[in-house]
């Protein structure tokens, strides 16, 4: 377990993400086996750094340790950063813990249902996709499009999901938990808008193409990142 | 192999301008050195981008010349090369080799038949010396072969084959603590222009009764609701790719990523606009 990451790389935790890589690749170079062969002081700080900055990027790897003090107020601190929200594991692991899905869902379940959820629960994707398929075609209601999504979001089939997870939206327009899921999907882009936009960049500004990033926002309701970008505008 | 990987020169100030050139040149000519002209025949702007990626994250030794040459004829520039040079050069070769069989099976081109030989010798010998991504290169093409032919209706499954071929190919050393965030990053890249090739090429394909990928999607095409997908995969892309610790010549990869990788899409997107509007 290592201490504050900020610490081992000697930046303070407000250091940008360019600082941040360039501490990590200043300290590499002086500290990499090639240059010290046979050191094995030089191989231990190796290790320390490659883990310090695997602790600052991939934050939910370590999200469920319980770690140290530091180790805590380490995690507040990057909780807090406006993009934390768009990282799509705080939701995955929120969901999975039973919060996000089941809970106020009054409609139906069926036997099928909570078999591909409980598989999903446990990311065992395949299996929830096996289940998924079972169901005739003349039952695939809203709950079976958003759970069709979560499944092929697990598995990786990112086109698909984000398809059912629309049409789940269509059958249920004012279901909040599709919502959200429809929502977490689109983090990764909505993070990389934001980033993009400070690029002065090319964006097919057509009108017809500006629909369904409007339709897209009007969803956000509950996002902080999201809510902060209106308020730019 | 698709060309979609290239950067938005007006956002680039002169310097990166020249880094990028140089770049770009110095696979040109390695391509040469290495293939002959069949070789040079092969040059695009995708690998150029692996060239910048792997040479920023490992920072070998480059070596550097003042030249003219053919395309830039009128004044001497730096070009640029290093080991990955090397790698992206004969992985270009690779690509391409199997592009040509890909376009001859799918539309009959005799001239990318023909092609397509000329290019298999050397494309038998480079791949002795990489037999992870050879393997990974034939298994992926056979694949994708089968699920085209079987006329798949599940978008995702050619679109994940490709990104596995192109996550082995950005791994350059398997060993290395840095291969699996970098196998990342390259199979979400490859997954995003494999998509943006079927968009665009979703017209013609209807016209001529060709395969592609997001056949079973209700709008695919170039509109609203792919660019909402595309804007994802590539986020899924930059997401992995803010995680590697690049410095050197990180402006100009953004560049590429975070703008010039829509310009393609952006032309089309333009020429649709002036049909409807007449």
């Amino acid at each position: 377990m290592i201490d504050d990451p900020y610490k081992v790389l000697g930046i303070s935790p407000g250091a940008s993400d360019d600082e941040i890589k360039a501490a990590y690749r200043r300290l590499v170079k002086k500290y990499h086996p090639d240059l010290n062969p046979g050191n094995a002081e030089a191989a231990e700080k190796m290790k320390e750094l490659n883990a310090a900055y695997d602790r600052i990027k991939n934050p939910h790897k370590y999200a469920g340790q319980a770690g140290n003090r530091q180790g805590q107020g380490y995690q507040r601190r990057y909780q807090n950063t406006e993009n934390s929200y768009d990282d799509p594991f705080d939701f995955w692991g929120y969901w999975r813990q039973g919060q996000g899905s089941g809970y106020g869902y009054s409609g139906q379940t069926t036997s099928e249902f909570s078999a591909a959820e409980h598989f999903i629960r446990m990311n065992d994707f395949q299996s929830a996709l096996h289940v998924l398929s079972e169901v005739s075609e003349n039952r695939h209601n809203g709950r079976w499009y958003y759970l069709s999504a979560l499944a092929n979001n697990g598995a990786g089939n990112r086109i698909i999901a984000l398809e059912h997870i629309k049409q789940a939206l269509r059958l249920e327009p004012n279901n909040m938990e599709y919502q959200q899921v429809f929502h977490m999907m689109q983090s990764s882009g909505r993070v990389y808008q934001q980033t993009s936009s400070s690029f002065g960049t090319i964006v097919p500004n057509l009108s017809y193409i500006c629909m369904g990033l409007c339709l897209a926002q009007s969803l956000c309701t509950f996002c902080p990142s999201c809510l902060s970008i209106r308020a730019n505008f | 192999m698709f060309g979609f990987i290239i950067p938005y020169l007006q956002g680039l100030n002169e310097q990166e301008r020249e880094r990028y050139r140089g770049c770009y040149c110095g696979l040109c000519k390695t391509l040469s050195r290495r293939h002959s002209w069949i070789g040079k025949m092969t040059l695009n702007y995708d690998m150029t981008f692996l060239v910048l990626l792997l040479s920023s994250l490992y920072e070998p030794k480059e070596s550097s010349s003042y030249e003219r040459c053919g395309i830039y004829p009128r004044k001497k520039h730096r070009i640029w090369s290093n080991k990955f040079t090397d790698y992206a050069a004969d992985m270009t070769i690779a690509l391409s080799y199997y592009k040509c069989l890909d376009d001859w099976q799918d539309e009959h081109r005799l001239l990318k038949l023909g092609y397509a030989k000329m290019l298999k010798p050397h494309y038998r010998e480079i791949m002795l010396q990489y037999p992870r991504q050879y393997a990974s290169i034939e298994k992926c093409f056979a694949d994708l072969g089968e699920l085209e032919k079987s006329g798949c209706s599940l978008p995702d499954a050619t679109t994940n084959f490709f990104g596995l071929l192109m996550g082995s190919l950005f791994a350059y050393d398997k060993g290395d603590h840095w291969a699996e965030p970098l196998a990342r990053t390259g199979a979400a890249l490859g997954k995003f222009i494999y998509v943006m090739d079927a968009c665009l090429d979703m017209e013609s394909d209807t016209k001529h009764g060709r395969y592609n990928p997001l056949l079973a999607c209700a709008n695919a095409g170039v509109n609203s609701e792919t660019y909402e997908l595309l804007t994802m995969l590539i986020g899924d892309c930059t997401l992995e790719f803010e995680k590697l610790p690049l410095v050197q010549d990180i402006a100009i990869m953004r560049n590429v990523l975070y703008s010039g990788i829509w310009q393609k899409y952006q032309l089309a997107a333009q020429k649709i606009a002036k049909r409807g509007g007449k």
